[in-house]
């Protein structure tokens, strides 16, 4: 094909391209909602800047987490509303309420309740060893059997390597992990926690709302098994069993094992 | 507070609808597209006054996230439409417009950064530096995967059965 061609399929791409069918009408309340929740979310930086500390650390990974992603639901807790060191006044709560939106806000009487949620989950954070978005402690997602073994982490340092996948249990002292799953092929596959959290502060017992909340992840396609990616090779694995998390584990995304 | 945002809310008057097309263009699907725009701009919003003094073509900067978030597989989670008005809202079932227009179906199966250089390329115009520079590739990167496009949607053209699927 010559370039006379490859200029008349260019050009034919263009043409597609200005096709009126693409055009699409902004909604009538496009630019307030967008507004309003540009507004939110830079208050709860500004917040999560002034507060310091391990919310500002959390806010940071969560950050990273959200690179692209929709904000949190609106109904959430945010930093910014129920933070003691950001007063409000009556005019906020006009405006908070007319951000809302379709979504149902919290009103005032809900502040409590969800300060202490906040509180409850920060200190869960805080006090629960924490599986990172690639790894926990020094193990990290995709390390080979021998890389893991050379940790020193293993309960048994002479199990053999995997064959397509295994599990292996860590040292009797760590009580966050269950066991992790290794494979042949790539390695650390999972890390299957026992008592630890997410450094979103999320943890086996969470309820299913905060686990919704905190990762934006209202409408699950399978409403046992939360699948949140890490944005670092691997994804968070919540199971839920009724109305709590019951199982958490990290996942590499190139794994092998099947879902722990 | 409020003065800079309410600048900014004419900016998103004023561009919305190109924004919402380039979405439309650069995703293939108007769902995307509204949730693509939305998520972009609330973040742009959040920082606009500094991204004022960053640049002096926001338009630009704004095309540039949207292709990147669009790479990055922005989408985690579907939430409902709220800046664009889709078929489904105007209360029909839509048929897909584009069901007999074999080049932009194929577009739309491209690989995702593929796509954004053929987008970046054709319908922004932008030189092959410049998306380089946009997407945080080479300029090399740009050619082989503008190349690597433009054959495959010569191939699918040519023999359109075969996007079908």
């Amino acid at each position: 094909m010559n370039q006379q061609d490859d200029t008349d399929f260019t050009d034919g791409l263009r043409a597609s391209f200005s096709d009126d069918r693409f055009a699409l009408v902004p909604t009538a309340s496009a630019r307030e909602t967008i507004v309003a929740a540009a507004r939110t979310r830079r208050r709860r930086r500004e917040v999560a800047y002034v507060t310091g500390g391990s919310l500002a650390v959390a806010s940071v990974l969560l950050g990273g987490f959200l690179l692209v992603s929709p904000q949190q639901p609106e109904g959430g807790t945010t930093l910014a509303e129920d933070t003691p060191s950001m007063p409000r006044t009556a005019e906020d709560e006009a405006e908070a309420r007319m951000e809302s939106g379709p979504e149902p806000r919290a009103v005032p009487d809900n502040a409590t309740a969800q300060r202490h949620m906040t509180e409850a989950r920060a200190g869960a954070a805080a006090r629960w060893i924490q599986i990172g978005p690639d790894g926990y402690r020094s193990l990290r997602l995709g390390m080979s059997y021998d890389e893991i073994r050379a940790t020193g982490m293993l309960a048994a340092q002479d199990d053999p390597p995997p064959k397509n996948c295994a599990r292996y249990r860590l040292s009797g002292a760590d009580v966050a992990v269950r066991h992790i799953l290794v494979s042949e092929r790539v390695g650390l596959a999972a890390v299957v926690a026992n008592k630890a959290s997410t450094p979103e502060g999320v943890t086996i017992g969470s309820t299913r709302a905060e686990l919704e909340r905190t990762y934006d992840a209202a409408e699950a396609d399978d409403p046992k098994n939360y699948l949140i990616p890490t944005g670092k090779g691997g994804h968070y694995l919540f199971r839920v069993d009724g109305d709590r998390v019951s199982e958490l584990s990290l996942v590499a995304n190139n794994q092998d094992c099947g879902l722990p | 507070m409020g003065n800079d945002l309410a600048d900014f809310g004419e900016f998103v008057d004023a561009e919305l609808p190109g924004l919402l097309r380039y979405g439309y263009v650069l995703t293939g699907n108007p769902h995307d597209a509204s949730d693509l725009v939305q998520t972009v701009l609330e973040k742009i919003g959040s920082k606009w006054p500094s991204i004022r003094r960053k640049t002096s073509d926001p338009v630009a900067y704004i095309r540039r996230s949207m292709a990147n978030a669009h790479i990055s597989r922005w989408r985690r989670v579907k939430r409902e439409t709220l800046v664009a008005e889709t078929p489904e809202q105007r209360g029909y079932t839509p048929a897909d417009p584009f069901e007999h227009e074999p080049l932009v179906r194929a577009v739309r199966e491209l690989p995702p950064r593929q796509r954004a250089v053929v987008v970046m390329r054709y319908y922004e115009g932008l030189s092959e530096y410049e998306i380089a520079e946009a997407l945080g590739i080479s300029a090399g990167t740009v050619k082989s995967q503008a190349s690597k496009a433009i054959s495959t949607l010569r191939t699918k053209v040519a023999d359109p059965v075969e996007s079908d699927g």
